[in-house]
C-alpha cells in the first residue's frame, strides 16, 4: 500500500460481503455506482485515517456500533451532507498487520422501508436488526 | 374484465427468519408498520467474517492506542 505522507490503514474486502452489501442494489442505482467507483482505490492504497469516523456507541435508531469505522461516500472532502453513502468496517489484525474490514454498505438516510447503512452493520455485528 | 386468478402460497415465516427465493437468500423483517417485508439477507456477522480469515477483531481501545483517537459525529 502505498503512503502519501498522510497515515493510511489498509482496506480488505470479501467477495460475499460485497456480494451482500453492494450487488444487492440495482446495477444502476447511485449507491452501487458509487460503491464500485471506490473499490479500486481502497483496496489498493486504503482509507486515509483522517477520512474514518468513529461510529457511534449508541444511535438515534437504537443501532449500538461500538468498535465500527465508518467512510463516507463518496470519499473525498466534500461536506457530510454531499456523500449520502458509507462503508462500515471493522478492524482486523492478522501476524502483526491492523487494517480494516469490510462489513456493511448503504445509504445513510435511506427513504422509508429501507435499511440504512447502520443498521445493516448494527445486524451484521449483534445477528439481528436493532428493531428485533 | 377478467379477474386474476392469483393463488396465494401461504409461508410459515417469522420476523428473523431466513428464506430461499429462487436461489437468492432474503431476511423477514419488520416493515415497521406492523407487517413483514423481504430484504436481502444478511447472513454472516462481523465475528463469523473475522473468523472465515482467521483474523482477530480489534477492540476501538485497542485501535485507539495504535492510531489515536477517532472523532465521532454522533450519526450512527
Amino acid at each position: 500500500m502505498p503512503t502519501s505522507g498522510r497515515r493510511r490503514l489498509g482496506v480488505r474486502i470479501s467477495q460475499d460481503v460485497w456480494v451482500d452489501e453492494v450487488e444487492r442494489l440495482s446495477a444502476r442505482s447511485r449507491a452501487r455506482v458509487a460503491a464500485e467507483r471506490e473499490r479500486p482505490r481502497l483496496e489498493r492504497d486504503g482509507v486515509e485515517l483522517a477520512q474514518l469516523l468513529a461510529c457511534s456507541d449508541l444511535g438515534a435508531d437504537g443501532t449500538r456500533l461500538r468498535g465500527l469505522y465508518k467512510v463516507y461516500v463518496p470519499i473525498s472532502d466534500a461536506p457530510p451532507s454531499a456523500r449520502p453513502f458509507a462503508f462500515v468496517f471493522s478492524v482486523a489484525e492478522r501476524d502483526g498487520e491492523v487494517y480494516l474490514r469490510l462489513v456493511a454498505f448503504g445509504a445513510r438516510h435511506p427513504l422509508r422501508g429501507t435499511r440504512s447503512v447502520y443498521e445493516r452493520a448494527h445486524k451484521r455485528l449483534h445477528g439481528r436488526y436493532p428493531d428485533q | 374484465m377478467s379477474s386474476m386468478a392469483v393463488t396465494a402460497k401461504k409461508l410459515d415465516v417469522h420476523i428473523g427468519d431466513v428464506v430461499e427465493i429462487e436461489g437468492r437468500r432474503y431476511d423477514v423483517v419488520s416493515d415497521k408498520e406492523g407487517g413483514v417485508t423481504l430484504e436481502p439477507a444478511i447472513t454472516k456477522t462481523v465475528a463469523e467474517i473475522h473468523a472465515e480469515h482467521g483474523e482477530r477483531q480489534l477492540s476501538s481501545e485497542e485501535f485507539e492506542e495504535l492510531f489515536g483517537e477517532v472523532p465521532t459525529d454522533g450519526e450512527g
